[in-house]
């Protein structure tokens, strides 16, 4: 109900306001082309989002201070803390990052962003800004008609730039031609309850617009109009850090718990930051006096003193936060538990990650990887095997031979329950995905649906020959116990390796298995018919065994073919790069003629 | 930086296919250089081997990792000579 009237109330005011002051028309104006800007930068730096941020956050985010710094510089650079925010809770949901690393990411973006009001007192408002918005927006514009990704990208940046620089331009004139109509200053209000009245409007005005950068214009404006008091301006300021979480908060409900700790606490940390500023706010005052006058800015210089209190109260809460991110994590972790989900559920699709290709396809990897991990358990169970044996170090024969009772399985059953419901969540995902993503990144994504389907067909096919194992593996015959055996110790073995090359990433690795299983196919219709010959064993066993034969092939076959996309590691071209290197059929017959030869 | 360099580096960054060219090189270059390592420790490996069973299960393994480079070397200058 809110919803319906919030939006047209705000209209009318707006309306309301343009028919009675001109100049409030052109202060909204400006507020309007600089939210606009915002979404040009933004449009801009996910041009550069692909393979590269990644990249720079895996390797960055390891350590504190690193986390630290890349939410620090990236901020600056894209000029929206709320993108930050957004990118980390993407990332974090996909798993490829830590909470850890994540808060200090945020703890950074909250400094980075108070370049913004630098920026605009340091530059904005002492220069023609104007001047600079002109060719940048013409310069901008003909780059984003360009077909090159990067040039494109660089274009939204200068044009999105532009309409930045032109919002301040009209909010300033605005605001000096409002000076002559209506004097704010009026309504201002001093101590503590003006502090708190500021702080209050400011998270509004911040929740409204989604934007921080947007407030702190607006507040720079004003002040630099004389349509506010300094004490009232820097009470806005505090007010607009902490409205800035609602971006995240708004981003986090489409993620999963990781994401939503996240936004507890960037939430957390900017109110604490917020409760010390206005506790310690004319201590602080007296700090940014004694700064301002020790780098010459002017004591009437208002606009940046706002922009030196704004920075130091943001670092004053990163240096009383940062001693306690563990607990901050531990105390996250245990307010937002995991919610405990069966094995069937989804844990890596959510909305957030579909907001970048990248963690899209991550997220789509890791499932498949979890769907994966129960198709694992229904194959060993059907070849009455523990997952725990698999797994472990144990020589493979002994497993064999100290697993010679079948267990009982319906895999009918275990397939219902935990891999068709998954494997359809897969596909709709990926579907959903593929609409914003380059060719290279929908082809690892129909590369990775396809190994959904190798998974289901590996399961089909050792439900096939799994009744037949399960009698033959008790059977006074020991020729077809033994062939069964060796069908295990196969099955075994590829588990195995696909296991170590699940963990080591060497996807290359399984051409050695690849090998094997050519040269076993070769050899073992050679063994069956000297049972044959030799009667070892009966017709019947023969025709069982001939199949069954033929289905540990088909599941070798897929788990292999699963293994090379699933299991690699890196880049898109890397992975591309190593799948190519696999030998193929031809090359792998080339290999064991000439050991033949030899 | 030396001029031609700093224009390869642009040139590259202006054209979309080129860059994606020089990526493939680079990730092939890397690739290489792993198999590279993983043969010279098969070498030494089957170098102080004395179980005949074992020795011709690296030597097969040698024969992978070597069809592998070759692909890749071979891979690596079929796109040297189209950029």
């Amino acid at each position: 109900m809110i919803k319906k009237i919030f939006l047209p109330t705000i209209l009318f005011v707006l309306a309301y306001g343009f028919w009675v002051s001109p100049d409030f028309k052109e202060i909204s104006a400006g507020v309007a082309v600089f939210l606009f800007g915002m979404l040009f930068l933004e449009e801009g730096f996910k041009a550069f989002t692909g393979g590269l941020l990644e990249k720079i956050l895996q390797k960055t985010t390891n350590k504190l201070w690193k986390s630290l710094s890349f939410g620090v510089v990236s901020t600056t650079l894209m000029q929206s803390s709320s993108l930050v925010s957004v990118i980390t809770i993407s990332f974090l949901s996909a798993g490829l990052i830590s909470l850890a690393a994540g808060i200090g990411i945020v703890f950074g973006a909250n400094l980075g962003t108070t370049t913004g009001a630098w920026l605009i007192a340091g530059f904005g408002l002492k220069v023609k800004i104007s001047a600079y918005a002109m060719p940048m927006l013409v310069f901008g514009i003909i780059l984003v008609f360009q077909k090159s990704k990067h040039l494109k990208g660089i274009g939204y940046i200068l044009a999105g730039l532009g309409f930045l620089f032109l919002g301040i331009h009209h909010m300033k004139e605005g605001f000096e031609a409002f000076r002559t109509t209506i004097d704010l200053k009026a309504f201002s209000v001093s101590g503590y309850p003006g502090l708190f009245l500021f702080a209050l409007l400011g998270v509004a005005a911040t929740v409204i617009m989604q934007s921080s950068h947007a407030t702190l214009v607006i507040i720079i404006t004003a002040l630099a109009a004389q349509q506010i008091t300094y004490e009232n301006g820097l009470a806005l300021a505090i007010g607009a850090n902490v409205g800035t979480t609602i971006t995240a908060i708004i981003g986090s409900m489409s993620s999963n718990v990781q994401g939503k700790r996240l936004a507890g606490a960037h939430l957390i940390f900017n109110l604490v930051t917020a409760v010390i500023a206005i506790i310690f706010i004319y201590q602080i005052m007296a700090v940014v006096d004694i700064f301002s006058s020790a780098v010459g800015i002017a004591s009437d210089d208002y606009t940046l003193k706002l922009a030196v209190f704004h920075t130091i109260f943001n670092t004053i809460g990163i240096l009383a936060m940062i001693p306690f991110i563990n607990q901050l994590v531990n105390f996250l972790t245990r307010t937002m538990p995991e919610k405990e989900v069966s094995i069937a559920m989804p844990k890596f699709l959510s909305e957030a990650a579909l907001a970048i290709p990248d963690t899209a396809i991550e997220s789509v990897r890791k499932e498949t990887i979890h769907l994966y991990d129960n198709a694992f358990a229904i194959i060993a169970h059907s070849l009455s095997l523990h997952r725990h044996d698999i797994l472990s170090e144990r020589d493979v024969s002994d497993i064999i031979a100290g697993t010679d009772k079948p267990m009982s399985i319906d895999i009918d059953s275990e397939y219902s329950r935990n891999v068709k419901g998954l494997y359809g969540d897969i596909v709709s995902f990926i579907s959903r995905a593929q609409m914003d993503m380059t060719s290279e990144q929908g082809d690892e994504l129909f590369e990775l649906r396809s190994v959904g389907r190798d998974i289901v067909e590996a399961i089909k096919d050792t439900k096939h020959l799994h009744k037949n194992l399960s009698a033959y593996i008790v059977s006074d015959n020991q020729y077809i116990r033994d062939e069964y055996n060796k069908i295990r110790t196969n099955l075994m073995t590829v588990l195995r390796s696909l296991e170590e090359a699940k963990s080591g990433g060497d996807i290359l690795s399984l051409d050695n298995l690849k090998l094997e299983m050519k040269q076993n196919d070769t050899t073992a219709n050679g063994m069956l018919e000297i049972l044959i010959h030799e009667d070892r064993i009966t017709a019947e066993m023969a025709t069982s065994l001939m199949n069954d034969t033929s289905y540990t092939y088909d599941v070798i076959k897929h788990l292999l073919q699963m293994g090379e996309v699933l299991f690699a590691t890196g880049d898109l071209s890397m992975k591309t790069v190593e799948r190519s290197l696999a030998l193929d059929d031809i090359e792998m017959q080339e290999i064991l003629d000439s050991q033949q030869d030899k | 930086m030396r001029s031609p360099k700093m224009l390869k580096i642009v040139k590259r960054f202006l054209s979309a296919d080129k860059e994606k060219q020089y990526e493939h090189t680079k990730c092939f270059t890397d690739v290489l250089k792993k198999l590279k390592k993983k043969e010279n420790a098969l070498k030494n490996k089957l170098k102080h081997e004395n179980n005949e069973k074992n020795r011709k299960q690296i030597k097969k393994e040698l024969e992978i990792v070597h069809a592998q480079r070759k692909k890749g070397i071979d891979a690596l200058k079929k796109l040297k000579k189209n950029s």
